[in-house]
This record gives structure tokens, sequence and C-alpha cells, in this order.
């Protein structure tokens, strides 16, 4: 499993010639081998922003990453990021099992048949193997794009809103899903999330990024034990927890 | 009873500029009682079609043959061009300002050129239907290749793909329906290119068919030469757009 | 996208110069050794053609006479193109019948239709009518799927809003049909050169069309060269100007 280190990061984009925006200033992060990390924040802070920089999508303006010791795309090189996008970012053009045979295909490995099934056992996409993307609904396309993001049994799992576009109920039952697979083999992983419950129910540490431009605001420990069950989501420290990070990320709810 | 006013209808939703047509130019023909040298009606036309089939059978076939070997040669050159462009930006900006020269030069004035270069035979129609469907196939090739769905070069870099890699499921498949619409437009004028460089060489085909009738005064015969050529070209047309349509399901 | 945008460097563009140099003067040299045959002459014979007053003032004349029967084609084909689609657009029931008459139209050769006008009309409009007919074609044919791709979801937010089909078609609908129509007048540049060449073919006084025909027929290689290129010059123009036009509309209305 991978750790990563992330010590003064500066992003900003030019805008056109005179002005740029920054996205994140001074961030600093470490995140232990096998942690699983949640990031929330207000719409803009930079939070997909960051997933970007961590997958060596983009590169930083100032300061450094370092995973494993090694610039990130050292790992992405040795095909062992898994990533999915808040854009599902399916192929149209292929079923969801050739989605799913995808990161195979391009890493030059054995498909492995085996996982694919197991893999749309467990996203609960079982009957749609053959379907293409644009047969399914919003929430199925986003669970397919989370099997193919843990296809290689990624070091390093990067989610940036895997679950925005589904209802409350699937979302929590893909909340369950997602800590039973994840506790298979702990792989490190940020998430990007809207939602504070999803954050602590999922995370061993949440941060919450402020805007702009984003900057670490606050970072907590989340002190549950493993496996968490839904009644966990109804206990008094739940709430508390809860509470305290709403406040957090939106002051006049104090 | 329905059924066959049903069918009616729909026959005439989809005919009635075709028939109107048809109509007011036999009304014309037989309104001014023109010389059937200058021009005839639509019926003596067809009427001659109906009776010697075998006579247009041959020079409709030779005349298909030419527009579809070169467009597919001009099509495979086109997209080779595409794919190296896409491969090293710079050799798209080197051949970039001649494909630009070359196409925007109307084709049938390149074709009086190439008979001089190449002769006054069939393998100029070759050259000349490959050259005028190379430049569009290239155009759409190009765009498709960059038309990519949302977020996927990104996915295919987080993945560590290789160029070719890229190329041969991403890039290539985005591509498809741009190359679809360059077939389509392509078969249609391919057909339409060949004629006329047959009639200017003379060499065969449905062009030297409609030169040859119509200096002998043959015009029943030379304008169901080029009704022919009509029908060739609508149904490759009609073809075409059924590739597209099933292909731009299948891709988005 | 990934990493800062690639440009251009002046390196680049001077190596793309060099190689466009490299290839004229290739031209040049094998057409001066002879390895391209009689019916390639060297580049600099064909410009020298443009010099002599003879030549030049005949091409001056050719020229303007294609360039006029082009244009007039140009836009009588435009006004026709846009009010056929516009009918076809706000009559639906006609539409099946309009889109197969246009195909068909396009379809009939050039070379047929070039007598038919001579009788009906006159020799010196023979070229206009036979650029018209192109033009007219893919300018239907790109603005009616112009039209067509508003999207539904505004299409919707308007009729919410209370917009008949003439309000949707002037605030949504040409907005969203114009860079597709401008493609439609960038290809249509080339169409009317097209028909107005073909139907200088039928025996118009003057027009480029005429002096290619006759120099080849005569052997004159240069200037029918000469005229071959000044053609492509006023084709690249036409679509260079209608280019220039798609960018500054583009960039009004992204
Ligand atoms: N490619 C880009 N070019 C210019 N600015 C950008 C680019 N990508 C992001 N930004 C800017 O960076 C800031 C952060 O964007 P980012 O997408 O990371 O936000 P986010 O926290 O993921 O928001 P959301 O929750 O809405 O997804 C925004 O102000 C955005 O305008
Ligand atoms: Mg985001």
């Amino acid at each position: 499993m991978a750790a990563i280190e992330i010590s003064n990061v500066s992003k900003s984009y030019a805008l056109n010639r005179k002005s740029s925006v920054t996205a994140l200033q001074g961030i600093d992060l470490s995140v232990a081998q096998g942690q699983f990390v949640a990031l929330i924040g207000p719409s803009g802070c930079g939070k997909s922003t960051l997933l970007h920089l961590v997958a060596a999508l983009e590169a930083v303006s100032a300061g450094s990453i370092l995973i494993d010791g090694e610039p990130p795309a050292a790992l992405r090189d040795q095909h062992r990021l898994g990533i999915a996008f808040q854009d599902h970012a399916l192929l149209p053009w292929l079923s969801v099992e050739s989605n799913l045979a995808l990161p195979y295909k391009i890493a030059g490995v054995a498909v492995d048949k085996a996982r694919i099934k197991h893999l749309i056992e467990l996203v609960g996409l079982v009957g749609f193997e053959h379907a293409r993307p644009s047969q399914l609904s919003g929430g199925m396309r986003q669970r397919a794009a989370i099997a193919r993001s843990l296809c290689l049994d990624p070091a390093l799992l990067l989610l940036d809103e895997p679950f925005g576009a589904l209802d409350a109920v699937t979302r929590m039952r893909m909340n369950i899903e997602l800590q039973r697979i994840w506790l298979e083999r702990r792989p490190t992983t940020l998430l990007v999330t809207h939602s504070v419950e999803e954050a602590i129910f999922l995370a061993d540490r949440v941060i919450v990024l402020g805007g702009r431009p984003g900057t670490i605001v606050e970072s907590i420990d989340v002190p549950f034990p493993r496996p968490r069950p839904v009644e966990l989501m109804r206990s008094e420290e739940f709430h508390r927890l809860t509470d305290y990070l709403t406040v957090l990320l939106e002051p006049s709810l104090r | 009873m329905g059924l066959a006013v049903r069918l009616v209808m729909r026959l005439f939703e989809q005919a009635w500029g075709l028939i109107a047509i048809f109509a007011f130019w036999q009304i014309w023909v037989m309104a001014n009682h023109y010389n059937s040298i200058v021009i005839v009606s639509p019926l003596a036309v067809l009427r001659d079609m109906a009776l010697n089939p075998m006579i247009y059978l041959l020079p409709s076939l030779w005349t298909l043959a030419f527009s579809l070997g070169g467009l597919a040669a001009g099509m495979s050159i086109g997209l080779l061009l595409a794919i190296t462009a896409w491969r090293w930006r710079l050799f798209a900006g080197t051949i970039g300002p001649t494909a630009l020269l070359i196409s925007s030069t109307p084709v049938v004035c390149l074709i009086p050129l190439l008979a001089r270069i190449f002769g006054y035979e069939s393998r100029t129609e070759f050259v000349t239907v490959a050259v005028m469907s190379f430049f569009p196939c290239f155009v759409f090739a190009t765009a498709g290749l960059r038309a990519l769905p949302p977020m996927s070069r990104e996915l295919f870099h987080v993945l560590a793909a290789s160029r070719s890699r890229q190329l041969l499921s991403l890039a290539l498949p985005a591509a498809i329906p741009s190359l679809s619409i360059a077939l389509r437009v392509g078969a249609a004028t391919s057909v339409l290119v060949t004629m006329v460089a047959e009639y200017l060489m003379q060499t065969g085909g449905l062009g030297n068919m409609f030169a040859l009738t119509s200096q002998a005064f043959q015009t029943e015969r030379a304008w169901g030469a080029s009704l022919a050529a009509m029908m060739l070209s609508a149904i490759l047309y009609t073809i075409g757009g059924a590739v597209e349509l099933k292909v731009r399901e299948r891709f988005r | 996208m990934t990493g800062p945008r690639e440009k251009t460097s002046v390196g680049q563009i001077s190596l793309i110069v060099a190689v466009q140099l490299a290839l004229l003067a290739a031209w040049e040299l094998l057409a001066r050794s002879g390895a391209l045959g009689i019916s390639v002459p060297a580049l600099s014979r064909v410009l020298q053609v443009y010099a002599q007053p003879r030549f030049a003032a005949l091409l001056y004349r050719s020229a303007m006479a294609t360039g006029k029967s082009a244009l007039t084609g140009l836009l009588i084909g435009i006004v026709i193109g846009i009010v056929t689609a516009m009918v076809a657009h706000l009559l639906r029931p006609l539409r099946p019948g309009l889109d197969r008459l246009a195909v068909t139209i396009n379809a009939i050769p050039a070379v047929a239709l070039g007598p038919i006008f001579i009788l009906m009309v006159s020799r010196e409009l023979t070229p206009s009518l036979l650029a018209t007919i192109p033009v007219s074609f893919l300018i239907y044919i790109a603005v009616s799927s112009g039209l067509r791709t508003a999207s539904t979801g505004l299409g919707r937010m308007m009729t919410t809003f209370g917009a008949g089909k003439v309000k949707r078609l002037f605030y949504l609908e040409i907005p969203s049909a114009l860079p597709s129509f401008l493609g439609g007048v960038k290809v249509s540049m080339t169409a009317a050169m097209i028909g107005a060449i073909v139907g200088e073919w039928f025996g118009a006084p003057t027009g480029l069309g005429i002096v290619i025909l006759n120099t080849m027929q005569n052997f004159e290689i240069p200037l029918m060269w000469a005229a071959v290129l000044l053609v492509a010059g006023l084709a690249l123009t036409g679509y260079g100007i209608a280019h220039l036009l798609e960018r500054l509309v583009t960039r009004r209305f992204a």
C-alpha cells in the first residue's frame, strides 16, 4: 500500500494573460499507508484539484507531492492507481464488462474475468454486463465506474464524489458496500464527498477544506472501530461529529 | 383499406417534392411541344430505361466500381494522415497548409490537370475520386480523433496507457462517428465526380455514355444515363445515412 | 487537459515554414530536371505567367467572371437553404419530403443539368445556377441539423417559461444553429466554385473554367496551372473569410 506526503502544495490556473485563480494554497497533508481519508468542503474549494494533483493529472505550482517517496507519476506508471471521476468517464461504445476489462488491457496484463464478475456482483450490476453506458441510469453508471477503479487492486484509490448521483437509500447501501470492498484489501484512499455522514462513516480521517483559495481548515480523526455497522449512524457520538463538521462547513448554522 | 391509405400517405409524405418536380417537368415538356432532341419528357426517359436495362447496367457498374474504389483509397489515405498527425503534432503543422490547398481547389478543376499528368485513362478517374475524398476524410478524422468522451483522456492518463493503446482503445473508436459522416458525404459525391471525369475524358461508364449519346442526339438515353447516376448517388447517400445512424446509436 | 496547454513554439513554426519552402523548392528542381514529365511545369514558369500582361489580363477577366457567378450562386443558395430549412423546421409534416427532394436534386449530375439550364435561362446564368444547387443543399443540411442541436433540456426550460414555437426559434434554436450554419458556409465556398466552373464548360463566354479547358486542349501547360492555382487561391480566400466569420461568431456565442 502507499503513503502520501503532501507538503506546502499550491496550485493556480491561468484564466487569461493577466489574471489567474489560485485553487489551492499551502496544503500540508500526510496520509499513512492503508488510511482512508475523506475530503469535504464547499463547492469550488479545490477538492477535485487536489485529487488530480495526486493522480499526476496536473503538476503542482509550488510544493511537492510524494507517494511512497516517489513522484505521483511513478505509481501511475506501475498501473497501481485506481480512480473514479466526478463524471463517470465510461467509454460510451463499450459494454459494462468491456469497460471493466479496459484497465487490464491498458496495463497489458491478462483480463481477470473472475475479478470482473466479482466486482459487477459487488456493485449490483448483475444482468447489465452487456449493457452500454447510455442504457444505464446515472447511478448505475457511477457504480460501474467505481467497479472499474477497483479492477487492478490499486495501491492508491482516488474517488471524486462517486455517489453524487445516487438517491439517499442507494447511497447508504453503497457506503456499506464500499466499506466491505475496502476492508478486503485496505488500499490507501482519498474520497471527495459533499456528505458529512458519508465522510464520517467511511473515513479514518476527515479533512475539511475551506475556500478560496483552498486551504485545510480542520483535520479530525474518526474514532469508530471497523467494521462499522449501519446503526453507528444513529449513535450519539456520530451525531456530535456530524454537527461539528457541518458547522465548520457552514458557520451560519451555529 | 385503412392500411392502404396509410401506406399511400406515408409514400406521399416522403415523395411529394419529387412527384411535384416530375409533374412540372412532364407538363412543361408537353405544354411547350419541345422537340425530343432538345428536351424529353420524364416518361420517355423512364421508358427507355425500362426497355433497355442491359445498356444501362454495364456503365452503371463501371461508374460504381470507380467511385467506390477511389473513395476507399482516398479515405484510407485521409485516415492514415490523420492518425500520423494525431501521433506527431509537428507533422500536422507541416502537412496542414498543403492539404488545405489541395482541398480548397475545386476538384473538377483538377480533372484536366490530372488528365494531363496521368493520361486520358480510367486510372485518372480513380485518382480524381481519391483526391476528392481524401481531404474531407482527413478533416473529419482529425476532428473525431480529438472528440473524446468527457474525462476519458484523464482516465487513460491515470491508467498510464501507452500512445498506441490510447489510439486503439480511445481515439479511433471516438473518431468512428465522424468517419461515418465523411463516408456518407463522400459516397454520394464520388459518383458525381466520377461522372464528370468520365464525361471529360470519355473513358467509360455513365459519364462517357452521357457524352456519346448526347453528341448523337439520343437525348432520352443521355438523360437516362444521368438518371442512373442520380439513383446510384442517392442509393449510396441513403446507405451512408443508414450506416451513420447505426454508428451514432452504437457510439454514444 | 493534462499539464499546461501545449503551444506551437517559434521553433516549430519556423520548422513548418522551412518544410513548406523545401517542398516548393523540390517541385521547382524536379520539374526543371524533367523528372515530373512535360505536364508539370516548374513553379517559376507558372509564376511567370502572372507577370505577362496578356495572360494577366485574361486571367483577371476570367477570375472576375467566375468569382461573380460563384458569389451569386452562393448568396442565392444561402437564402434558399435557410428558407427551406426554416420551413421544414416549423412545418414538421413537410420535412421528410423536403429532405428527400434536397438529396435528389443534389444528386443530379451537373453535366446533365447544364444543358437544361441553358435552355431554360441563358448561357451566362448557367454557372450561377449550377453553383446555387450544391450551396442550397449544403446550407439546408447544415441549418436543419443545427436547428435540431438545441439541447432538449434548454428547450424544456424555454417551454416552462411559456415560450411558443417562434420564440423558441429566435431565442434558442437560431443561436444554437449558427455554428453549424457557418460550417455549412465554409464548405459551400468550394462547392460554389465547382458549380460555377462546371457551368462555364457549357459555353459561358468567359471564366476560369473556359481557360482551363482550352489550355488543356491546346497544351498551354503553364497557363493551365496558373489558372488552376488561381481557382485554388480564390476558393481558399473564400474559405478563409468564412473561417474568420465563424471564429468571430463562435467567440460571441460560446
Ligand atoms: N482547468 C481549470 N482551469 C481553470 N480553473 C480551474 C480548472 N480546474 C479548476 N479550476 C478552478 O479551481 C477551483 C477549484 O476547482 P475544483 O474543481 O477543484 O473544485 P471542487 O472543490 O472539486 O468543487 P465541486 O465540489 O463543485 O466539484 C475553482 O475555482 C475552479 O474554477
Ligand atoms: Mg469537484
